[in-house]
């Protein structure tokens, strides 16, 4: 009798209501959503950053790699055909760059947000590195040029009044937006990784 | 933002148009084939033709206001910011032709084509990007979406994931306003410093998420139980299949390819507006 219950709590244990491939698939369009949602949420409390992005640091530091590259481009192709323009869907590879960067800095341990490492190195890949490849893209995609945001557009135009370097305004208007935001975005990223229940972490560390 | 936050919460418009009766196929190629002509071509007044079209199509499909407030929102700021910074001597490296001189403040500062050009340029190239697909997006209903994307022979999976995307933008955009509303009712101010702001970001966004992933479950389960993973081949609830209107409406537009074909071989790049030559321009 008791090796029937054990048996059958075991069988209970490892009943799952749905696969992980199905789980995965709907997780994608979830965090393409969030990112968007994301977006609009600081619209309304006018918070100091993007606020797209974090979605797909989630969906990697819950799901892996895949599932957070795959629904932060789903994000971008969604936008680009429809309020962005079609050209701007290259941007999906700046958000697998950002689901890149989360998985490695989850692999290396980086996201305890109380140990000064992780922000320091947060700092280098979101806030420096990445801005690289943004720039990278601002260029050669859509040749450069001011955002059309106030303060961007002014460090944009002082830098260039001041160097005339043309990549290096583009770069220092990329750092003024990016460096606040991915830095932000990753800890909200981390804040509710931490307390999504256990059965929706996908990811194994 | 703030135009796309109202233009994905909105369904398309249905209404018994000849634009809503075009395939979605017919649509979408119209979208790719006008953002790639923008792309070819450096010349705004090109740009403005384009989007002339595509904004008298969209007022007769009765979809006009959403794409022009979206065009207002986006492309008039940008064009605002571009066209000073880029035209004037601050530093635009492709700056060589000057056409005339603006005064500022007792002061006469030059003006560059090359910085104008790009200026204006640009932002209609994305302007017709926008409006050509939010044309399609507006005058296309979920379902006819869906069955135009197994048309177009996408993965099964990969139609669900963008179908169920753009269902779920609106649902969570409600359910955004409903936790920020109770936020709100319970204390949360917008009008406080910026690490306030941030955590007011996390009082709303932590809900947001759990409820959402709670759902992930139970959709992953409904579609189990309708047979997702299974191995067999999918019905749709609409088919499609093209029309005289669409067979029309192709013909059109291989007659204006063949016609900007040559306009492009005859006078070059930029036909109209007779722009020099920029980086990525």
């Amino acid at each position: 009798m008791l090796s029937a219950l054990t048996s059958m709590s075991q069988e209970i244990r490892e009943i799952k209501p749905a696969s992980r491939a199905v789980l995965a698939a709907v997780l994608i369009p979830t965090i393409a959503a969030l990112n968007y949602v994301g977006g609009v949420i600081v619209e309304a409390l006018k918070a100091p950053i993007w606020g797209d992005t974090w979605a797909t640091m989630l969906g990697t530091l819950i799901a892996g790699f895949w599932v957070g590259a795959a629904g932060g481009f789903l994000y971008n192709i969604i936008m680009a055909l429809t309020v962005w323009g079609l050209p701007q869907w290259v941007w999906g590879f700046a958000n697998v760059a950002i689901a890149l960067i989360t998985w490695i800095m989850m692999k290396m341990r980086w996201t305890d947000l109380r140990k000064p490492i992780t922000w320091v190195m947060a700092l280098i890949l979101l806030g420096i590195i990445y801005p690289l490849f943004t720039t990278i893209i601002s260029i050669a995609v859509f040749g450069g040029g001011p955002l059309w945001k106030p303060i961007p557009a002014a460090v944009y135009a002082a830098v260039l009044n001041s160097t005339g370097n043309f990549f290096l305004a583009n770069y220092v208007q990329s750092l003024v937006t990016e460096i606040p935001d991915k830095l932000i975005s990753f800890a909200i990223s981390v804040i509710i990784a931490s307390r999504v229940p256990r059965r929706f972490v996908l990811v194994k560390v | 933002m703030s135009a796309g936050v109202s233009l994905l919460k909105r369904a398309a418009v249905e209404t018994n148009t000849l634009v809503q009766r075009l395939d979605g196929r017919v649509k979408f190629l119209f979208f790719i084939w006008a953002t790639l002509l923008a792309y070819i071509f450096y010349d705004p007044v090109l740009n403005l033709i384009i989007i002339g079209f595509t904004l008298a199509l969209a007022a007769y499909a009765k979809v006009l206001k959403p794409i022009a407030l979206t065009l207002a929102i986006i492309i008039v700021p940008w064009i605002l910011f571009a066209v000073p910074i880029l035209s004037l001597p601050l530093g635009f490296p492709w700056n060589k032709t000057v056409i005339g001189y603006i005064e500022i403040f007792g002061r006469k500062y030059p003006v560059y084509l090359e910085g104008l050009g790009w200026g204006f340029t640009w932002p209609l190239r994305i302007a017709v990007s926008i409006s050509t697909a939010l044309l399609f997006f507006l005058t296309t209903n979920q379902a006819k979406l869906a069955a135009t994307l197994v048309k177009m022979r996408l993965p099964f999976k990969a139609i669900y994931v963008v179908i169920a995307a753009l269902q779920f933008i609106p649902l969570l955009a409600r359910e955004a306003e409903v936790i920020t509303q109770a936020q709100r009712a319970r204390g949360l101010r917008t009008d406080v410093g910026i690490l306030q702001r941030v955590r007011n970001y996390l009082a709303v966004v932590i809900p947001l998420t759990l409820t959402s992933l709670n759902k992930v479950q139970i959709r992953a389960i409904a579609l189990e139980s309708r047979g997702f993973s299974a191995p067999v081949r999918k019905t749709l609830v609409y088919e499609t299949s093209f029309t005289r209107l669409d067979y029309v409406f192709l013909a059109g537009m291989a007659v204006a390819t063949a016609f900007l074909a040559w306009v492009y071989v005859t006078y070059g790049y930029s036909p109209i507006s007779h722009l020099p030559w920029v980086w990525a321009g």
